[in-house]
């Protein structure tokens, strides 16, 4: 008859041996966490595979922002000379108004003799006077015409945004290429069944070519921050 | 100074280009421009300029390297440099005195900012102080 296989432990026994129910769940968890690491490895596969088209994206994006906002400012540049060379010309139009006046005044005074002799003609002139094209001319029109060249600088102004949108979706680029790198390094070391490496929080040094924490701010006050502190530089310095 | 050549340094093409209209609204119509420190440099020694404005974060050369580039060479040391930048820390403004910019604008900027900055340092230079 054969002995049945004893279930105690193997510490009961005196050895390092585990038992057969033990081994059995092992196994049975072993064989459950080999799918999931194998979905894992797929994920990682494809999360590696997706990232650097991600990051293109966005350079893409950078791209198409700066090409329309150099559009715009070309746009508006020659908004400006246009609104600046037809000031020059209503100013020059009220110059000559002006100048015009004292021949009209003398035409004035021959036509008030013809009124008599000539009552068609006279009435003729008197109405042309009454039109008086140069008072047509609104009184404010270059200050309008300042009006809109500032608001076009105002627009160009504004659109420095381009420029510290792009440093912010820069630093996103970099946050996700160090995501990927570190994910590939994973990978790796899953399919190499190893040992993850020690790490600190960055995988990828800052290059320096953009400031992730650019913003958009345009009250004044940090401005006056920034003078505040080069003047109390330039006091310590005696700069 | 109207005639005061300008060098404006930056990676941005957009922001080259509102730096440089905006030189040419408050009078200075005379300016270079280059893309990074790099090309800055090579552009001073091509073209030479009088007043130095540039960005900090630039690919081959930063705005930082460009500033002590041009103070240790000694055709270009005592060029006015006036640093503008999205980067408004304390400790970045000092970093960029230390290495004696002439003064700091942290951008979005006003065109009347940049004038009474540019006026100031033309004023100082004049008199001989920083």
């Amino acid at each position: 008859m054969r002995k049945k296989r004893s279930n105690r432990t193997a510490s009961t026994r005196g050895g390092s041996w585990p038992t057969r129910d033990s081994l059995d769940n092992f196994i049975k968890v072993v064989s459950g966490v080999i799918p999931l690491l194998d979905s894992i490895r797929m994920s990682l596969e494809e999360s590696t595979g997706s990232i650097p088209k991600a990051s293109q994206q966005l350079d893409n994006v950078t791209k198409a922002t700066e090409s329309a906002t150099v559009e715009i400012l070309d746009l508006l540049e020659r908004m400006s000379e246009r609104v600046r060379v037809l000031g020059e010309a209503m100013t020059g139009f009220r110059n000559a108004a002006a100048a015009e006046a004292s021949h009209l005044q003398a035409m004035d005074e021959l036509m008030a003799s013809l009124e008599q002799v000539r009552p068609d003609i006279h009435a003729r002139w008197k109405e042309y006077r009454a039109a008086g094209t140069a008072a047509l001319i609104p009184p404010d029109v270059e200050t309008q015409f300042g009006a809109i060249s500032a608001d076009a600088m105002s627009i160009g102004m504004a659109l420095q945004v381009q420029d510290i949108t792009t440093q912010q979706i820069a630093g996103v680029s970099h946050m996700i290429e160090s995501v990927r790198m570190r994910l590939a390094e994973d990978l790796q070391t899953l399919l190499d069944g190893g040992k993850p490496p020690a790490r600190g929080p960055e995988a990828l040094p800052d290059t320096g070519h953009f400031n992730a924490e650019a913003e958009y701010v345009r009250t004044p006050d940090r401005q006056e921050h920034t003078d505040e502190i080069i003047e109390r530089w330039k006091r310590g310095h005696n700069v | 100074m109207a005639n005061t050549k300008f060098l404006v340094v930056d990676d941005s093409l957009t922001m080259r280009r509102i730096v440089i209209n905006t030189l040419k609204s408050i009078g200075f119509e005379n300016v270079i421009e280059a893309a990074d420190g790099k090309d800055a440099v090579a552009k001073l020694m091509s073209e030479g300029a009088e007043f130095l404005i540039t960005d900090w974060n630039m690919p081959e050369m930063s705005g930082l390297d460009l500033t002590k580039w041009v103070r240790g060479n000694p055709q270009f040391a005592e060029i006015p440099i006036l640093m503008i930048t999205t980067r408004g820390n304390k400790e970045d403004v000092i970093e960029a005195m230390k290495m004696r910019v002439n003064n700091y604008i942290v951008k979005p900027f006003t065109a009347p900012g940049l004038k009474e900055k540019i006026d100031q340092i033309l004023k100082a230079v004049g008199t001989g102080a920083a």
